[in-house]
């Protein structure tokens, strides 16, 4: 079972056991529980920085979809780590040299045309990862 | 085949990333860089290195082939190439378009050629000293290429490994050789006309010779990995799409495994899978060339194009 079902199964129990066969009881809750809720908010507070950076990403390119350049650097990065691509901590140290801090770096892998993608603990480029860094180099290449 | 105490190939055909770094000033070594992206060698390269387009220096101008003897002394001369020179070639990708460089200068006669064990990307890793300068090359004596043809094969000498003994390795994807993708995404002008392998051809991807960090991996694992195949004294043919990712499992086979006959098929599958009535094989299947010379449906085949291996040497 995935984490996310079993604690879900789990703050439903939490929800009746409150609840009680009378109706509401009010009670504490319990450590089990607010690890849930904990887990929740930072589910949530990941995918929205994921977002963030996506839209700010967005916001701060110039017409044409070109990119700040130290998204480009990233990839170019990775490219640079060859065709077994970076390790997770090495993918980190890249960004951290960018400027990006780990959750911010979460918008390379979201949406169908992801530059990035995570397998087996590498991450790697992709067809669209391959083409911006053919469109960077192309670009600002002396 | 030599092994080095650490266990790895012994120095000699790669050279690794230390020694280059302390012996860059010596005289006679002449370092190429050879990238699918040629551009980034304007980002920064070893200090000395010259750096080649394959599409521009590597392939013949118009037609779909090598450089002819001409184009290729030019480039040497350009690169300062001569005689006694110490050639290491190095690239992106972990060697892969070195390899080619290395294939092609083998080809034309060139041979003190080495290779830079983990290419750009380990150089890079190690934090070792990169340059925009570009340098100016002195020409001296250049050699004269001379077309030795026993490591290339054309597709007829394919056809004529039918019931000879010989081994074809296909190194492209799986999902290529399955015949489920015509070519890897993100290549689309190197399709073929059709899907599969050429019958026979068993599956060894190129880039399992290679380490994480891009070294190849220590010889008694490419012995485990190509050792299974077959035998290194029989006629060994290796293919691609384009013939450049078979040109680093040739180097492979020829230079570090010290197999006696390898051949890179540089027609490869994009030639293959595009000719009127060839065979074709698909799924995991290896099959077998055991068709009689193939032509398309109501011609006759050129008996005369087919000629066995030796005809060729």
């Amino acid at each position: 079972m995935s984490n996310t079902a079993y604690y879900r199964r789990v703050a439903a129990k939490e929800a009746r056991e409150a609840r009680g066969p009378v109706g509401p009881v009010t009670r504490a809750p319990s450590i089990l529980a607010l690890r849930t809720e904990l887990w929740r908010l930072r589910e949530g507070l990941d995918r929205l920085d994921a977002q963030l950076a996506r839209l700010a990403e967005e916001d701060e390119a110039p017409p044409g979809r070109l990119r700040p350049e130290r998204y480009y650097l990233v990839l170019l990065a990775v490219y640079e780590r060859g065709p077994h691509g970076a390790s997770m901590d090495d993918f980190a140290t890249i960004g951290s040299e960018c400027q990006y801090d780990r959750r911010g770096l979460g918008g390379y892998f979201a949406g169908k045309r992801a530059p990035l993608r995570s397998e087996g603990g590498r991450v790697r480029l992709t067809v669209e990862g391959d083409r911006l860094v053919r469109e960077y180099l192309g670009r600002s290449v002396p | 085949m030599s092994v080095g105490d650490s266990g790895r190939v012994a120095p000699g055909v790669l050279v690794s990333c230390d020694w280059l770094a302390a012996n860059l000033d010596t005289p006679g070594l002449v370092i190429v860089e050879v990238d699918e992206q040629p551009l980034l060698y304007r980002l920064g390269h070893i200090p000395g290195a010259h750096g080649i387009d394959w599409r521009a220096d590597l392939q013949h101008p118009l037609v779909r082939d090598i450089p002819d003897e001409d184009a290729v002394g030019r480039l040497w001369r350009r690169l300062g190439i001569d005689r006694d020179s110490i050639v290491v070639l190095y690239g992106d990708k972990n060697n892969w378009y070195a390899c080619f460089g290395y294939w092609l200068f083998w080809l034309y006669g060139l041979r003190n050629l080495h290779i830079l064990d983990g290419g750009r990307p380990l150089w890079l890793n190690q934090n070792l000293p990169i340059t925009r300068d570009e340098p100016f090359a002195v020409p001296g004596q250049t050699p004269r290429p001379r077309l030795d043809g026993a490591t290339r094969a054309g597709f007829w000498h394919v056809l004529a490994t039918r019931g000879a003994g010989a081994q074809l390795i296909d190194v492209r994807s799986p999902e290529e050789y399955r015949g489920e993708l015509l070519t890897e995404p993100g290549y689309p002008e190197e399709a073929a006309q059709r899907p599969g392998h050429i019958p026979g051809a068993v599956n060894v991807p190129w880039a399992r010779a290679t380490q994480l960090d891009g070294r190849f991996k220590p010889a008694h694992e490419l012995l485990a990995l190509y050792g299974a195949l077959g035998r290194a004294d029989r006629t060994t043919i290796t293919y691609c799409r384009i013939g450049e990712r078979s040109a680093h499992t040739w180097f492979v086979l020829h230079a570090l495994l010290g197999f006696s006959d390898v051949r890179n098929y540089d027609g490869s599958w994009t030639e293959w899978g595009s000719i009127m009535g060839m065979p074709i094989e698909l799924g995991e299947q290896v099959g077998e060339l055991s068709v009689p010379w193939p032509a398309p449906v109501g011609l006759d085949a050129p008996s005369a194009l087919y000629q066995p291996l030796a005809a060729e040497v």
